[in-house]
């Protein structure tokens, strides 16, 4: 999909951007976001009421959307407003007011959606509201740097005679997942504590292997090859962190390691890999509704000691 | 004939060791974690050499080769670890146990063979 792009913030090779959608129609306005684009390095893309709902469709990786009020035509947005953010409750709204209106002339429905509303010409509001919803964590360049080429030089090693290309880093404040399989590894240091998950989509991968241009040399891959290979990937960039950053606690005091082992989901075929291939203790609930109004509701617990088990 | 001992939780690693050193004519043996690695180590006395990663499910790598030693008494299995740790500690651990290398991944095929070619006579 060809978007319009209001403003390319030029950013350095450690730094960050976000992609951030307008729909906005005054001149000024427009002229005022651009410069608080530039200064925050957010990537404004435009909108309109008719296409909003296919470009947040295309993007799934957005750090907020900025709207009016009331569009070019005198048209109310607030209705826009409840159905973004029913659709995408995850993404900061930013509205901007009309003249002589308030946040709180809206109703509590808008005001809980939106991430904040400033007045049509308080641009220094604005850029107060993008600080405390978009950009509220400072990620160094210096990590970025090494996060970046630990990453490129394990994909180097995972997928053979491929050039990998790096966009630059962005901010994302959706919890959408890409394609249909991620690895989910936790990684720890004296100063952060967190996760990292490869996203990426199934039959691509698929298509590597079968190129035999990955360490997998089976006649017939399957998903679970796929699996593999997005492991180790995430295995090696796991390991790299933990040199460079030191682990937390790499034994405990009985002097067991502390082993990690990423976890792959394919949610597209429901599957879900801790690492090992033990028998999992699962205990399956049901909720009752007593008074016949509700069906029942299973919740299944599964215990998946793979990382030690010694009772 | 000598056997080599590949230890890997992961399918793409086994597949790329073994394949490795298949096509450089050695005999080799792979095992999922450092349980099934010591099973093999014992149940075989062809092995000669083991790789092993030290993040694995059920037995990490440095606890299966500390069995292994104090289980078989076997000096004459090689060990060398190819994985993505660095940490000096468990080098120490390691070498402590006897091990031969410490490989971190990716690896380079060229130094794996050199290393293979001195520990299996």
């Amino acid at each position: 999909m060809q978007l319009n792009v209001l403003v390319q913030p030029k950013a350095g090779e450690n730094e960050t951007l976000s992609k951030v959608v307008v729909i906005e129609h005054a001149a000024a306005t427009l002229g005022a976001l651009k410069s608080v684009f530039e200064q925050c390095k957010l990537v404004g893309y435009r909108a309109t009421r008719e296409s909003v709902a296919a470009i947040l469709g295309a993007n799934i990786d957005l750090g907020g959307i900025f709207l009016p009020e009331t569009d070019a035509q005198g048209t109310s947005c607030v209705d826009l407003v409840a159905e973004i953010h029913r659709q995408r409750p995850e993404l900061p709204i930013f509205l901007r007011l009309d003249a002589n209106h308030a946040l709180d002339d809206l109703s509590s429905e808008i005001v809980r959606a939106v991430a904040g509303a400033y007045a049509h010409d308080d641009f220094t509001a604005l850029r107060e509201l993008i600080d405390t919803y978009l950009l509220s964590r400072d990620y160094p360049g210096e990590f970025i740097s090494a996060m970046a080429e630990m990453t490129r030089e394990a994909m180097q090693a995972s997928f053979r005679d491929m050039q990998v290309e790096l966009e630059q880093p962005y901010i994302v404040k959706d919890k959408i997942i890409y394609g249909e399989l991620f690895s989910l590894i936790p990684l720890e240091s004296s100063w952060c504590r967190g996760y990292m998950m490869l996203q990426t989509e199934e039959e691509k991968i698929l298509g590597v292997i079968k190129a035999k241009k990955t360490q997998i040399n089976h006649p017939e891959p399957t998903f679970r090859h796929v699996n593999a290979v997005l492991g180790e990937l995430s295995n090696m960039v796991w390991g790299s962190f933990k040199t460079k950053y030191g682990a937390k606690k790499v034994q405990d005091g009985d002097g067991q390691i502390r082993v990690e082992i990423p976890i792959i989901v394919n949610h597209a075929r429901k599957y879900i890999s801790f690492g090992s291939d033990d028998p999992q203790l699962c205990f399956k609930y049901t909720l009752i509704d007593p008074h016949g109004k509700l069906g029942p509701i299973s919740v299944y617990q599964k215990f998946i000691f793979s990382l030690d088990w010694a009772p | 004939m000598p056997q080599i001992l590949v230890v890997d939780d992961s399918d793409a690693v086994r597949s790329e060791v073994s394949g490795f050193l298949t096509k450089n004519g050695f005999t080799v043996v792979t095992a999922v974690d450092g349980k099934d690695g010591l099973g093999k180590a014992k149940a075989n006395a062809d092995v000669k050499l083991i790789f092993a990663d030290v993040n694995m499910p059920n037995m990490d790598g440095l606890t299966m080769v500390e069995k292994i030693r104090s289980e078989l008494g076997n000096k004459t299995v090689n060990i060398i670890m190819l994985t993505t740790e660095s940490d000096a500690s468990m080098k120490e651990r390691g070498k402590a146990a006897g091990i031969k290398g410490w490989i971190v991944k990716p690896f380079n095929g060229a130094n794996v063979l050199e290393a293979v070619k001195k520990m299996v006579a």
